[in-house]
């Protein structure tokens, strides 16, 4: 008898045998695998409700900052104005991500208080260390905008010489460069002096690194070096004429620096090896006269032990002083987060270990811990959660704070708290990239006027409470 | 209700019963595949319903008028087939354009392409213009196989007179069949779930979100990732669709064949997407003026069809200069080829340059697929100027990764007899034994993706087209 035209009992038999290993496996296993029939069915029939249900047409909501911590977008609008106004219709606004309590960023409020008000020609500095989106120039980049829109542009700040990884940038910087061995702090296998940036770039003659200035906005340069018996000459080149050279011998193992002026307008800047090796650190691109710099110091893959192991202590203390930052920002975690039990373990020791070198440093400077952001991770059933030691690490970060009398600011709930990257991920625009760790550059922006909004509310409320002698 | 989720299978699996179960009686089991067609429609939006109903009953109606006018009244015929072309051009350009009317605060959430329904509609008018297929009379049949459920979203396109034939036709599964579908859509599923969704999370979406954050070789990697993504994601769905249809009697056409293997663009054609670069060839190439008269036609009008293929799949510069890649990769291999066999004759057969062949090929095609992914040409440019850094880090790719690339190149490299000779091998077991192993196969399948990938599946590539 033919095959065809019959019920295909072989088929249907099939299916049968299919719905039921995947039944029992369910049952076996308590649900982790497998297929519940019965939670499989009702689906079928779930029509949605509501207008699209009849047209295919449904808003995407936007997900942005919580409406307290919208500054506008740089560098369109006046953020003193809009703080002034959010101060005087609400002089309670008050810093919810932010514990500045005790005075832990006084120092930092009170040298933005003597830049706003002019009485001197000294610069607010800030240094911001983190890991990737920070290499990248992410968030910081942000921050340095709007805060020079509102105490002045002191200039890029700080450069490494070269690009140790694809993705360091800038904001308003090319940098490119040729010859130079690049040896950087993490996953070194020794301590080393690795100056303020944590990268030193080994060159010899014909080494050469190139910096182009989108706005033609720095007016003085200062090379970073490790100083060496037998150092060797690096010329810089200012638009292609010579504007200085720097001998890098010197006393063993020193750091040391050397400034040069740049004629007004330079857009472009070379730094050449002509003779001998040199060790370098990096460039501070300064612009003289008032202002802020805002240093953005990543380490792609950095954690805390960077700082609290990895750096040199006398060198590391020694650049940290000759850069004499008002604030120092240490923001690691992320890629710790992945190890919970070191988290649980060790994480604290090392986070005292990198507060206290910089605090031995720079005892007046303000400390501030920012915590690291909301990490995902994909569970089953396509949903997205968070790791579970970011909320630990949040934990840990704020307490260390607490007792060493740092500021702490919780990017991890001022971004939205646990499950923000699915909605960053699921949202429209994404704001967050397919690991969901690093922001877009939407993202990265909310994080950074969720920072700064906070800082300056607390900076005008600093001012209210601490009136002009 | 995706396909792919728990609740597609167990719809489909509902229909499958609920057609088989009216197999001796054909108006039943049309009438079955029609409602599971317009409750799979319904399950998105009421709307698709009612606006498909629409449009396949015009064209049933224009089908009916031109099956009662004489070839020989010429002027009737073609505005009727015309008035067909503007109800589906103008169907698919909406369903494009809407989009970009709305802005980018809106969102038309239909995750069934209109494309595949409008190509296919547009197969029958067109077809029973030219007078090279049969139409019908029967209403039912013809909404039922324009509207195919297993098909709508992503294709295979299929020529609407094959369906209807097929439909005519008693229902027909032998066990050979059988064996088939339930291979099929379990190598569907794991290439879709195991192979295209895990480069799609891990490589190729974070590459192109940010090609800034890695290296050249990283990118360079996440552009062949790319490459195998977007074949296992659509080969993977065009599987289930066959499986799937096979499950209901229905044979629909293959849509690839190796594509990766191609010693040329116009070969990559014949492998890649091939129903639908069969339908640009029959319906718009073929339609454009002397098209296989005009000496330069074989070297113009492919940029044109290609151009037109590009803006199909989305309105914007990248799909242009895809299209345009491919069009002048067409064009510029023929005039090529023409111009040796003239000079030097039909070269003969060279393994070595055929490996070149391959590997230059493939090279191309990876070169338009960074505009293909790309969601704009800054990225594309950014892509490329990241691969041509010359930085080779790879710190990024990480172990899993490597692994689900490599299994990617050597199931491309799978010969096609090694599914025949499978197919065979369960048919010819007793039939208790095929029974049992095909439903476990199956279920092995869904449970392997289960541990291994343990979440659900993305949405299909080209489901967004």
């Amino acid at each position: 008898m033919s095959e065809l035209n019959k019920f295909p009992l072989n088929a249907l038999g099939g299916l049968v045998v299919f719905a039921a290993v995947l039944a029992g496996v369910h049952f076996t296993t308590s649900g982790r695998y497998g297929t519940d029939l019965r939670s499989s069915l009702p689906p079928i029939v779930a029509f949605s409700h509501g207008p699209s249900a009849w047209l295919p047409i449904v808003p995407v909501p936007v997900p942005g900052a919580p409406e307290a911590l919208a500054v506008p977008h740089p560098p369109v609008g006046n953020v003193s104005g809009a703080l002034a106004a959010m101060m005087a219709a609400n002089p309670q606004a008050d810093t919810d991500y932010l514990d500045d309590g005790g005075g832990a960023l006084d120092h930092f409020y009170a040298a933005l208080r003597t830049e706003d008000e002019g009485h001197s020609d000294v610069q607010v500095r800030i240094v911001h260390y983190g890991d990737s989106p920070t290499t990248a120039d992410l968030i910081t980049g942000d921050a340095r905008l709007i805060l020079q829109s509102r105490f002045g542009n002191g200039g890029p700040g700080f450069l490494l010489i070269d690009r140790p990884w694809a993705w360091y940038g800038h904001n308003g910087v090319d940098l490119s460069g040729d010859g130079w061995t690049i040896e950087t702090a993490v996953n070194s296998p020794r301590v080393a002096r690795y100056g303020l940036g944590g990268a030193i770039f080994t060159g010899s003659a014909g080494a050469v690194s190139r910096i182009r200035l989108q706005n033609a906005d720095t007016t003085v340069v200062e090379l970073q070096y490790l100083q060496q018996q037998n150092g060797g000459t690096v010329e810089v080149l200012a638009d292609g004429s010579p504007a200085g050279q720097v001998q890098t011998a010197g006393a063993d193992g020193e750091n040391g620096a050397a400034t040069i002026s740049l004629p007004p307008g330079t857009k472009e800047l070379e730094l050449r090896v002509t003779s001998g090796t040199v060790k370098l650190f990096g460039v501070a691109l300064d612009r003289e006269g008032r202002g802020l710099t805002y240093d953005s110091i990543g380490l792609n893959g950095a954690s805390t032990t960077v700082m609290s192991r990895a750096f040199d202590e006398a060198s590391f203390a020694a650049a940290l002083q000759h850069r004499r930052p008002d604030l120092v920002i240490i923001n690691y975690g992320t890629n710790e987060s992945t190890y919970l039990s070191y988290v649980n373990t060790q994480y604290e020791i090392e986070l005292r270990r990198a507060i206290a070198r910089v605090r031995a440093a720079l005892p007046e400077t303000s400390i501030l811990i920012m915590s690291p952001m909301d990490r995902g991770i994909r569970g089953s059933g396509n949903t997205i959660g968070t790791y579970p030691a970011i909320p630990v690490i949040v934990g840990i970060q704020q307490r260390v704070a607490q007792d060493t009398g740092c500021g702490f600011f919780d990017t991890y709930q001022a971004m939205g708290g646990e499950g923000t990257m699915e909605r960053w991920y699921n949202g429209h625009p994404r704001m967050v990239a397919a690991d969901l760790i690093h922001p877009s550059p939407q993202g990265a922006r909310i994080v950074a006027q969720a920072l700064t909004s906070q800082l300056l509310i607390g900076y005008e409320r600093y001012v209210q409470t601490h009136p002009a002698r | 209700m995706l396909p792919l989720s728990p609740a597609f299978f167990a719809f489909a699996g509902i229909a499958i019963a609920l057609c088989w179960a009216f197999y001796r009686w054909p108006s039943g089991r049309l009438i079955v595949l029609l409602a599971a067609n317009f409750f799979f429609l319904a399950r998105f939006a009421w709307f698709y319903p009612i606006l498909l109903l629409a449009a396949a009953s015009s064209d049933f109606l224009i089908g009916l008028g031109l099956q009662a006018i004489p070839r020989e009244r010429r002027r009737p015929r073609l505005l009727l087939v015309s008035l067909s072309l503007f109800i589906n051009i103008g169907l698919l350009a909406a369903s494009k354009s809407l989009p970009l009317a709305l802005g980018d605060l809106d969102r038309w959430v239909f995750p069934l392409s209109l494309s595949f329904y409008c190509f296919q509609s547009l197969t029958y008018t067109i077809d029973l213009y030219r007078g090279t297929k049969e139409g019908t009379r029967s209403y039912i049949s013809h909404l039922t196989a324009t509207t195919l459920f297993t098909v709508i979203v992503a294709g295979p396109i299929n020529r609407v007179s094959d369906l209807l034939q097929q439909l005519r036709r008693p229902l027909a599964l032998d066990r050979s069949g059988t064996a088939r579908a339930f291979l099929l859509i379990s190598s569907g599923l794991m290439k879709k779930m195991l192979i295209a969704d895990y480069l799609g999370d891990n490589v190729v979406n974070r590459v192109f979100d940010t090609p800034t954050l890695y290296s050249g070789a990283e990118v360079l990697i996440g552009v062949y990732a790319y490459a195998l993504q977007i074949y296992y994601d659509f080969s993977g769905y065009t599987d289930i669709a066959m499986g799937v249809s096979l499950l209901l009697g229905l044979k629909v056409p293959e849509n690839f064949n190796r594509p990766y293997r191609s010693v040329s663009i116009p070969d990559f054609w014949k492998r890649w997407h091939i129903t639908f670069s069969n339908w640009l060839r029959d319906y718009v190439y073929s339609s454009l003026p002397n098209a296989y008269r005009w000496k330069g036609a074989p070297y113009l009008y492919p940029i044109l069809v290609f151009l037109i293929g590009g803006l199909w799949h989305g309105i914007g510069w990248t799909f242009v200069v895809w299209g345009l890649l491919h069009g002048v990769g067409l064009s510029v291999t023929r005039l090529f080829q023409l111009t040796r066999n003239k000079q030097f004759g039909k070269p003969r057969p060279n393994v070595a340059l055929r490996w070149l062949s391959i590997f230059l090929t493939f090279q191309f095609v990876c070169l338009t697929w960074i505009y293909f992914r790309a969601p704009d040409l800054k990225t594309a440019q950014l892509v490329l100027q990241r691969i041509g850094s010359g930085s080779w880090t790879v710190d990024n790719i990480s172990r899993p990764m490597i692994y689900v690339l490599l299994a990617g190149v050597l199931a491309h490299a799978i010969p096609a007899k090694w599914f025949e000779k499978a197919v065979s091998l369960f048919a010819e077991w007793p039939a208790l034994l095929q029974v049992v192993a095909q439903g476990a196969v199956l279920a092995g399948a869904v449970l392997l993706i289960e541990v291994l990938s343990g979440r659900g599946a993305a949405g299909f590539v080209y489901g967004n087209f």
